[in-house]
């Protein structure tokens, strides 16, 4: 089905609200299902597997890094990449910055860890030459490097972003499946309709044949 | 995105009125619509390139059903309105968002028209919400008539008769939106491609053309009821009676939230605005034209709120505070005591200010912003950005709490713990995703409230930051800490931005969501504003504004403040 990537967006973020994703993660993260979808990678798969697949208390694990000069190391213990990688971005971002291009982040035991790419590349976009190691890690959890370099193995950074331009120009092709077990998702976070809130919502009452 | 229209010149500038005085809910819900509007800045844009307009598609039966195209032809694109026209049975004619049948319904397309365009939309756009759309839509909207006044307009034409003038700038519309969607909603155009024509570059340029062009169906309907009623004898509505009329909208809660979601873009808003006031307060002395000029629009002002009537008690108060203010303003002035010769315009600001109502400031600013526009106009290009917010994570805790010590003592002297600064939630409820606010404390789906509370959030933020080490990174406190991320990103990013956020709490009991929607309607450049409760509004768009075949004369930009449609 043909989508754009607002509505993705939009409905992502509401899933991950819904589904008790940390307060801007759920933002960053619906943000990064788009913006995959746009590139023709399978963001919205990555993120319903991710609601399938974690006890929601688990998506606000708050982690204890391992930093030492310019290297980090996490152990996610399973966690996935949805809820964990604003953060590890974040912590990214930090060593960069503050150590340079020689700069690692290992994360241990990391699921949906393709979802980084979708973190990663909106970095590149703003300047930061990070990468993934490897690029397209399993789905269970996985043990992973984000640097500062890219290695040979890299997505085709050039082919996504052509994609991105087509998608916005001709709409976004999601798998429906998909998009519809996202949605599903997102529509927990509408509040039961009640007499009373019906009634007291703008405009209640007053006749508009006027 | 910043738009091509860059300035050539730097003007001095007055310093910038503080955010603190100018982010809170009651000078907000007192702005009016301005030369930056953006209804303003569209038919500016429109008159200097020529846009043309015409309606190559109109299929409607006696009663004015059917559907219709209309065309607006830039020099170098298309946009065409696919309108498709209902019966509508009273008991189905609500503006609510809960709404499920309308008596128009409108897509934007970029480009012609198809035959497989028009049959697509024609099984979609009717179901509003619940159909769907594609990226060659960039607006999907929807209308219900002014039923009294179309029904007599139509009456009159078609006896051979103009309307009572006074009558239509009573309601000051034929028809009135309900929605204008756009920016990928649905599976419409995403905002990139929708702005790519650099007419359309701008805030919601799209959403205003569209309507620009619903008004233009409005007369169009009306004329047809009246032609197929009167046969011979009827008339066409008058140019000075059209321009009378422009398109109401009926605008609810689903307008608050996106000043709070959009604050950079808030902030571009409000920074042109302020820096206008700023350019023109710097006015050393006043021109003799600038004088006229200035003369010419108080008065007509005076008309103009002398018009403005409303059921409202709170606004009606208000409105005659106003009116009697420019009165004297004017009376003052018709004495020539108002204006000092050395920086005259600063010092009726600070006069207004001290001495006038919040709605009198206000109008005051949007007065002597119009006199100046080589001042103002190229400030229109301004309003619109792509940036985004962002956290820095290298930034150490610290730096974190000198920017809430310096820029949140609005929150942080909030008393939360008072239940009534907590006593509303907003949220979306499952009766079509309608935005409502309910008291927390009484109604059940406080767990699911939107993100609005953000001074609440910055006060909880403040006492678990006394646990952490000023020294520590925020990278290190959002991994551990994830779930402040979105409050401190925001604060990050706003030390930036600082009319992006509203210094006033939007959980508390006082707080009347009526002020959000003014200020942004007078983005739009809304005027008429009728509020119908603190959640809702009406409001008439477009009034007073040239007609398609009167954008290329001299003063197709002088519409501020409507009095009369015969008054360009």
């Amino acid at each position: 089905m043909k989508t754009s990537f607002d509505e993705i967006k939009r409905m992502s973020f509401r899933a991950l609200d819904a589904g008790r994703a940390p307060a801007g993660v759920d933002e960053d993260s619906a943000i990064a299902t788009a913006w995959l979808e746009a590139s023709g990678l399978p963001g919205l798969k990555w993120l319903g597997d991710a609601l399938d697949a974690s006890d929601p208390k688990a998506r606000h694990v708050g982690l204890s890094p391992r930093l030492e000069g310019a290297n980090g190391a996490v152990d996610a213990a399973g966690a996935s990449a949805v809820f964990l990688g604003p953060g590890l971005i974040d912590l990214m971002t930090y060593l960069a910055d503050t150590h340079g291009p020689q700069s690692k982040l290992a994360v241990e035991r990391l699921s949906h860890a393709g979802f980084l790419l979708g973190f990663i590349g909106q970095a590149r976009e703003a300047g930061h030459q990070f990468a993934l190691s490897p690029p397209d890690p399993d789905a269970g959890a996985s043990d992973v490097l984000i640097t500062c370099s890219a290695g040979p193995d890299q997505p085709d950074w050039e082919q996504l972003k052509a994609n991105r331009h087509r998608a916005c120009q001709e709409g976004i092709e999601t798998d429906e499946v998909a998009f519809q077990k996202v949605y599903t998702y997102s529509r927990a976070i509408l509040v039961p309709e009640t007499e009373a809130s019906r009634l007291s919502g703008a405009g209640a009452g007053l006749t508009d044949n006027d | 995105m910043e738009t091509p229209e860059k300035t050539e010149a730097t003007w001095p500038e007055a310093p910038l009125r503080p955010a603190t005085q100018v982010m809170r809910l009651e000078r907000m819900g007192s702005f009016f619509a301005s030369r930056l509007s953006f209804m303003r800045a569209l038919i500016r844009i429109m008159a200097r390139d020529q846009w043309r307009f015409d309606c190559p598609v109109r299929e409607l039966d006696d009663e004015g059903y059917g559907h219709l195209v209309l065309r607006a032809i830039a020099p170098d694109a298309v946009y065409s309105l696919v309108t498709v026209t209902e019966h509508l049975e009273p008991d189905e004619r609500t503006d609510r968002v809960i709404a499920e049948k309308w008596d128009a319904s409108f897509a934007l397309i970029d480009g012609e028209a198809t035959q497989d365009d028009i049959d697509r939309l024609k099984k979609n756009i009717p179901y509003q919400e619940a159909g769907r759309y594609t990226a060659r839509e960039l607006v999907l909207s929807r209308a219900n008539k002014s039923m009294r006044l179309f029904h007599y307009v139509a009456g009159e034409l078609a006896e051979g008769r103009q309307p009572d003038m006074a009558e239509l700038m009573a309601t000051g519309y034929l028809m009135r939106t309900t929605a204008v969607y756009g920016n990928g909603k649905f599976g419409l155009a995403d905002f990139p491609k929708a702005s790519a024509h650099p007419a359309l570059a701008g805030a919601f340029r799209a959403e205003m053309l569209t309507v620009y062009l619903i008004r233009q169906l409005s007369f169009l309907l009306v004329n047809h009821v009246a032609s197929a009623k009167g046969g011979k004898k009827a008339v066409a509505l008058s140019p000075a009676h059209c321009r009378a009329l422009g398109i109401g909208n009926s605008t609810g809660l689903g307008m608050a939230p996106f000043l709070i979601k959009h604050p950079i873009l808030i902030h571009c808003w409000i920074n042109a605005r302020e820096t206008a006031l700023a350019r023109v307060r710097a006015v050393e002395s006043a021109g003799a034209p600038e004088l006229q000029r200035f003369t010419e629009l108080l008065h007509r002002a005076g008309r103009h709120v002398a018009l403005w009537s409303v059921d409202d008690d709170i606004q009606m108060a208000r409105i005659k505070v106003l009116r009697g203010e420019l009165e004297a303003l004017i009376a003052e002035h018709d004495k020539g005591d108002l204006l000092s010769p050395n920086q005259p315009w600063d010092q009726l600001y600070r006069h207004a200010e001290a001495n006038l109502s919040l709605e009198a400031q206000e109008l005051i600013v949007s007065l002597i912003i119009e006199l100046y526009p080589e001042r103002v106009d190229e400030l229109a290009g301004q309003m619109a950005t792509a940036l985004k917010e962002h956290s820095e994570p290298a930034k150490p805790i610290g730096a974190l709490k000198a920017i809430l010590a310096q820029d949140y003592a609005w929150a942080l002297n909030t008393d939360f713990a008072d239940p009534k600064e907590r006593h509303y939630f907003w949220y979306y409820s499952e009766g079509k995703e309608e935005p409502r606010r309910g008291p927390r404390f009484e109604e059940a789906g406080a767990g699911l409230e939107m993100r609005l509370g953000f001074g609440y959030q910055v006060h909880r933020l403040a006492a678990e930051l006394q646990r952490w080490d000023d020294d520590t990174s925020i990278a290190e406190f959002l991994i551990n800490r994830p779930k402040w991320r979105s409050t401190v990103r925001r604060i990050q990013t706003l030390q930036h931005y600082p009319y992006g956020e509203i210094r006033d709490n939007l959980l508390g009991q006082t707080c009347r969501p009526i002020d959000l929607l003014r200020c942004k309607l007078s983005f739009f450049g809304a005027t008429g504003f009728d509020p119908r409760s603190d959640l809702w509004t009406r409001i008439t768009m477009y009034q007073g504004a040239p007609l398609p075949d009167e954008l290329s004369t001299e003063d197709a930009d002088d519409w501020a403040f409507p009095a009369t449609g015969a008054e360009r």
